[in-house]
């Protein structure tokens, strides 16, 4: 009896005896090689391992077992790595007594490991100023290794976890966990953190918790009503806690304010999604007077703080010509517009009974986020900028990758396309040539450049209306006069309701070739000079760089159409090298490795105050913000639903008619045009660019977000953005593993939650294919067993 | 109705169009390939300082049997484009334009080619030199591809993370090759001489040893019970005298050798130690291999295609970050010995001297040799045979009692085996190892698998050569600066993929797995 409830106690903990033998002797490794300070990246890098591991091999065991038992693993890992590790100290105590130098032995394995694994020389390996040995501190001024953890063991103190990132005084955490009993102890919670939260990430199911948390919350106003107004919450911390003119903000937070209110206005973003996902349809027993006076209150009061934000603290964010230092009336007369529009949204909206709270929900996040920028300053401006490009860039990944299926692995050519597109039409670069004199790169005289592009793409628009309007008339008398023929032989032939592909290709061909002819001629007057003079390049470049990237997605979608899903990667791969390295190489035309330099922003010059920065994180809003509402446009429209039966499986779209080749273009040349508008922004952003910001990390980065974020689900990618992309900006010393974090994050997260972080929600189904979910359901719990 | 008949009296014919076109490309490959050669022949003194002018004469008219070749092409093409319009059937014509376009593209590049090497004149030591680099690399790339084509012929899955596999080979050789330095004080051929008194005396105890018998008992599983054999106890015993038997024997040749004949001594520890480096690459790479399908690969077995792949994708930059973290951003050095150090010149007589590096002899002749073992290993041995049946079929296979599990781990290994045994070679050919260096070479490495024909192991070793050869050439014959040897690379496989997807030796996958 007692035997089998031994073996049975034994096999429950089998998963932690495992992992705390691993994870024993990895730490006895540490000791030996590298417990002083030197190896602080092996020992995180170790560290993350054995949570790796263990959390992996614990997550995917079924749903049936509970948090007990991932604390029993946990716990039985930590006490076999301190036998293990208090055998090893035992031994060294031993030799010590009999008078073996054993630290001197250790530091020298030390060294030469260190030497020999980092390539540094011995007398090159010091990483820490030593410490003054006097008062036993650091000497002033010298800079000290900000990496976050150190590892390090002292025959006094035992061993000593230092977290602590350097400059930021909120997360200095300096444990000295009482020798090897706190480290073990430290160990075994952090195995049991990590068991949890991987098991948290692999089965949270936000519907479920929605609809959980909805019926549980239905009965309780105060929690309800707080999901909802969320966003409007953290809004009002960030309000407290930022300085505003010269009055010192209400709530002061210290050294690291910065990276607390960049945390803040990450969370209003996030809850900002949850609140919209969250809303229920009901109206709580208001009346249509009841329901427009609430929101339209919610709308004048955030309104008018922000007017009066911008009023008396000078922040303004639209730039004119005459006020160089940003326009008070632009920038009043710009929120009262948008607000405007909010209420006549609302007002519209809410006639259908049951949107109440949705639109509450959206109109609070949506002034709330609009609002957030003109809080923060400079360099928290440039942090959510740059989140910002990311989730632009990664929605328009999500379109190729998430909606149809097709892995992209170049998407930073197109990217870097539209960052050239724009940067060749407005960058005033001189270079020097030989002689030193300068000589402009080809790109010289952008002007011209700018005011005939302008003036051919107008052109090119008109014409090619004119000429498919005709067209269709024409096709369409055809069809008639066809029909009438048709008609006397009696056949079963039925006639197209609209032109095939030679017709389509005809009257594109003649659209082109007239638009050109047009524009050849019109160009030999100054035509374009009088009606375009004075063009920004800003607004040429953005549609230039669409336009450019939009090309280049289907000029590489030819090729590739025809292939599987492992070849495309890699030719995907090939195309963002190749456009790489021509840009290097082609020196005379893009300017080489020294880049493109001087690329102006959409400002009139000597633009001075917070119109800098502001600018550009409401260009990126908009942008992105276009982007998720044309890519959750094309999700639910017909496009969508043939990218979604391609991804399911080819053949079996094929035969059910959708034209593969026009789908996979569609999706190609769509994508390419959100990362040639990213690429825009960037240059713009940058305002220096060159070949180097363009290799296959960023590709890379973005696939990440879009995959750990949610394939497919834009909430997914904009969480994943905050988290992958804005999280380590604000945690600035883990910047060196963001890549190494990213390739582990791809394979765990594929592994134990492919559906990603925040996925979709699954279509609604209607009721027979409820029954048959349900019906599926049981057989595979019964069936689990014997899997 | 009579423009049906007509379109029907065309098809009476019965030929294969989309076929013929296949075959009118592939010729029109081999005529440009004698065009270029016969110009490259001729323009580089190959035939003589002052060739006779009917070599020029032959030259123009391969030329212009090219451009005849390509005018024909178009006249057929538009008839049977015209034929096809005006019958009623609806067939695609892709196939047979992407061809006639790809012969265009032939009778460019051709044209191309000419122009410049009749321009430059480069003498033949030049294109000769060319050569023997790309052979050397084409054997490296092969070796690389066959470990990409086993794992897709298996798993239809491509391993991304090969590359960082052949470079951590690299670094275990390079660890290894410091080591024995070490040993050595600083010189290489004293640390050699200390490892191959370990060495040797325990290869001949190996040697010794009666493996097959030990092997067979370990294998056998426990249900055989507690049999002993009469001879299995004198087996037994027999092991240690074995062992000392052995180490006496290898251990008085190796100080025989070197009281007796110094060279031969050299030579042979040299060799050794330099086994034993290029051992420990291959045992590292496997490690990581193995470690690698466990962890990354074996949880997507029944995922959709996507899902390994992105899993691969992570894993391989997690490599290449990890290597960064703990190796540090410094290039490591590989030091030759002085017995592999140093060009062997080939001389072609007045023509002139072609300097051929050793590390790049041992390079080919070591690729060929492997190539030559796994192809016996994967025809003739039980777990070959077993790999083939896996490739074949996964579930008839497993029907058929064969370790499925087991035949991928093999897979992995033997594609990590080859992959490190070129990554040690690779570092001593170029000096040289990053943590970045096995990304590039990992992706042409797999152009040259999907060149031959992914799932093929001859195609990846013929593709392999191919695209080393194109590499090394190609720029001096297009004209364009070496910087572009990647886009060329990168260029030949969207060709390969455009106008011949299948591979040049074609997929060895059945129609339902496609």
């Amino acid at each position: 009896m007692l035997q089998t409830r031994l073996k049975q106690f034994i096999d429950s903990v089998r998963q932690g005896l495992g992992a705390g033998f691993v994870a024993g002797v990895i730490i006895l490794f540490l000791i030996l090689i590298g417990i002083p300070v030197q190896m602080e990246n092996l020992a995180l890098f170790l560290f993350c391992l054995i949570l790796f591991v263990f959390g992996v091999r614990l997550a995917r065991r079924p749903k049936r077992e509970s948090a007990g038992y991932l604390v029993k693993n946990a716990l039985a890992m930590g006490l076999i790595a301190a036998l293990i590790i208090l055998l090893f100290m035992a031994l060294i105590n031993r030799w010590q007594a009999r008078g073996i130098d054993v630290k001197k032995y250790l530091d020298a394995v030390t060294t030469k490991t260190m030497t020999v694994l980092s390539g540094v020389p011995e007398d090159e390996l010091h990483p820490n100023p030593p410490v003054d040995p006097l008062t036993g501190t650091y000497p002033e001024g010298q800079p000290l290794r900000t990496s976050p953890m150190r590892l390090s063991y002292d025959s006094k103190t035992g061993l000593q976890l230092k977290l602590g990132l350097a400059g930021s005084s909120w997360f200095d955490i300096n444990l000295i966990i009482g020798g090897l009993y706190g480290f073990l102890l430290l160990l075994v919670l952090v195995g049991t953190a990590g068991a949890l939260i991987i098991r948290a990430i692999q089965y949270t199911n936000l519907d479920r918790f929605r609809s959980q948390t909805s019926t549980a919350l239905t009965g309780n106003p105060i929690t309800h009503w707080g999901v909802l107004l969320l966003p409007f919450i953290f809004f009002g911390l960030l309000w407290l806690t930022v300085a505003q003119g010269s009055r010192a903000p209400v709530l002061s937070l210290g050294s690291s304010s910065q990276q607390i209110q960049l945390l803040l206005a990450f969370g209003i973003i996030l809850w900002a999604l949850v609140a919209v996902r969250a809303a229920q349809s009901s109206d709580r027993g208001m009346d249509y007077p009841v329901r427009l006076g609430v929101c339209l209150g919610v709308v004048v009061v955030l309104v008018a703080l922000g007017i009066w934000h911008v009023a008396h603290d000078g922040v303004y964010f639209i730039a004119t010509s005459h006020a160089r230092g940003g326009s008070e009336t632009l920038s009043i007369v710009a929120m009262i517009t948008i607000g405007g529009i909010l209420a006549v949204q609302n007002a519209l909206a809410l006639r259908t009974p049951g949107r109440f709270e949705s639109q509450l929900a959206g109109t609070v996040s949506v002034l709330v986020v609009l609002l957030m920028p003109l809080y923060l300053n400079q360099y928290q401006n440039d942090v959510m900028t740059l989140v910002g490009i990311n989730i632009l860039l990664g929605l328009g990944l999500n379109i190729v990758v998430g909606y149809a299926g097709l892995l992209d692995l170049g998407y930073v050519a197109f990217f870097a396309i539209g960052a050239y597109a724009y940067a060749f039409l407005s960058s005033n670069q001189q270079r020097i040539g030989e002689n030193n004199q300068p000589i402009g790169l080809k790109f010289d005289g952008n002007d011209e450049m700018v005011i005939k592009l302008a003036g051919w793409g107008v052109i090119t628009v008109v014409v090619t209306l004119i000429v498919v309007f005709v067209g269709l008339r024409l096709w369409q008398r055809r069809q008639a006069v066809q029909r009438t023929a048709v008609e006397a032989h009696r056949t079963l032939i039925d006639l197209p309701a609209r032109p095939g592909y030679n017709t389509t290709f005809l009257l594109t061909a003649i659209a082109v070739g007239v638009s050109l002819v047009v524009a050849l001629l019109l160009d030999r007057s100054s035509l374009y000079h009088r009606l375009f003079n004075g063009a920004s390049p800003f607004l040429i470049g953005v549609i230039a760089g669409v336009v450019a990237s939009g090309l280049a997605g289907i000029l590489l979608g030819i090729p590739v159409l025809r292939l599987r899903g492992d070849y495309l990667a890699i030719v995907t791969l090939g195309f963002g090298e190749i456009i790489r390295l021509l840009f290097n190489n082609l020196r005379d035309y893009t300017g080489g490795p020294q880049g493109v330099l001087q690329i102006p922003r959409p400002l009139p010059e000597n633009a001075s105050g917070a119109v800098t920065y502001l600018w550009l994180v409401y260009l990126v809003f908009i942008g992105a913000g276009l982007v998720a509402f044309f890519s959750s446009r094309l999700r639910r429209s017909r496009t969508g639903r043939a990218w979604s039966a391609m991804r399911s499986n080819e053949d079996i779209a094929q035969s059910m008619g959708i034209n593969l080749v026009q789908t996979k273009l569609t999706a190609f040349a769509i994508g390419a045009a959100f990362a040639g508008l990213g690429g825009v922004l960037f240059a713009a952003r940058q305002r220096n660019i060159f070949p180097n910001d363009f290799k296959l990390d960023v590709s890379i980065q973005v696939l990440s977000l879009v995959i750990i974020g949610g394939m497919g689900s834009i909430p997914g990618v904009i969480m994943g953005a905050i988290a992958l992309i804005g999280v380590p900006e604000v945690l600035r010393e883990l910047s060196t593993y963001r890549i190494l974090v990213f390739g582990a994050l791809l394979v765990v997260m594929v592994i134990i939650r492919p559906e990603g972080l925040l996925p979709e929600p699954p279509p609604p189904l209607g009721e027979r294919g409820r029954r048959l979910a349900r019906g599926v359901f049981k057989a595979r719990e019964q069936g689990e067993g014997q899997l | 109705m009579a423009q049906v008949v007509q379109a029907r009296r065309l098809e009476r014919l019965e030929l294969d169009y989309e076929r013929l076109s296949g075959q009118y490309f592939g010729f029109g490959v081999l005529l440009t390939t004698l065009r270029i050669f016969w110009v490259i022949a001729r323009t580089s003194k190959l035939f003589g300082t002052s060739p006779r002018p009917q070599l020029e004469t032959v030259e123009n008219w391969l030329g212009y049997a090219l451009w005849i070749y390509a005018g024909l092409g178009l006249i057929a093409l538009a008839t049977i484009l015209y034929g096809r319009m005006r019958s009623e059937e609806n067939v695609s014509s892709t196939r047979l334009m992407i061809n006639y376009a790809g012969v265009v593209l032939l009778l460019l590049v051709s044209n191309r080619v000419s122009g410049v090497v009749k321009a430059q004149e480069y003498p033949i030591t030049l294109w000769g030199l060319q050569l023997v680099n790309g052979v050397v690399l084409g054997g490296v790339y092969a070796l690389v591809a066959l470990g990409y084509t086993l794992v897709y012929g298996i798993l239809f899955m491509i391993n991304f993370a090969h590359g960082e596999v052949l470079v951590l080979g690299a670094f275990g050789g390079w660890f290894t090759l410091t080591y024995i330095t070490e040993l050595g004080h600083g010189t290489f051929e004293v640390g050699a001489a200390s490892v191959s008194a370990v060495l040797m005396p325990l290869i001949f105890a190996v040697l010794f040893l009666p493996l097959e018998t030990l092997a067979s008992r370990a294998s056998q599983r426990r249900e055989t019970g507690p049999e002993v054999s009469s001879t299995w106890l004198l087996t037994v015993f027999s092991l240690p005298f074995r062992v000392i038997a052995g180490a006496l024997i290898g251990y008085a040749l190796i100080e025989t050798l070197g009281g007796y004949a110094p060279q031969v001594y050299n030579v042979v520890i040299t060799v050794l130690a330099l086994l034993f480096i290029v051992a420990v690459g291959m045992v590292t790479s496997m490690l990581v291999a193995i470690g690698l399908e466990r962890v990354a690969y074996r949880p997507l077995r029944n995922a959709p295609r996507l899902t390994p792949l992105i899993s691969a994708i992570g894993a391989s930059f997690f490599l290449q970050q990890a290597m960064l973290n703990v190796f540090g951003p410094l290039q490591r050095f590989y030091r030759r010995p002085k017995l592999i150090d140093g060009t062997f010149d080939v001389s072609l007589g007045k023509l002139g001297v072609i300097p051929v590096t050793k590390t790049g002899i041992i390079i080919v002749i070591v690729s060929i040799i492997m190539m030559v073992f796994l192809y016996l290993f994967i025809q003739r041995s039980k777990t070959g045979r077993a790999m083939r049946a896996v490739a074949e079929d996964k579930q008839t296979a497993a029907l058929m009692g064969v370790d499925v599990d087991h035949v991928i781990v093999v897979t992995f290994a033997l594609g990590a085996l080859l992959a490190g045994a070129a990554g040690v070679m690779l570092g001593f050919h170029n000096l040289s190892i990053d943590f970045r260096s096995g990304f590039i070479p990992g992706l042409k490495a797999f152009t040259a698998a999907v060149l031959g024909g992914i799932g093929n192991i001859a195609g990846a070793m013929f593709g392999g050569f191919l695209l080393g050869l194109v590499e090394a050439l190609g720029p001096t014959m297009l004209g364009i600066p070496t910087e572009y040897k990647d886009v060329i690379a990168f260029t030949l496989l969207v060709l390969v993929l455009i106008f011949r997807p299948t591979g040049i030796f074609g997929e060895v996958l059945s129609e339902h797995k496609v």
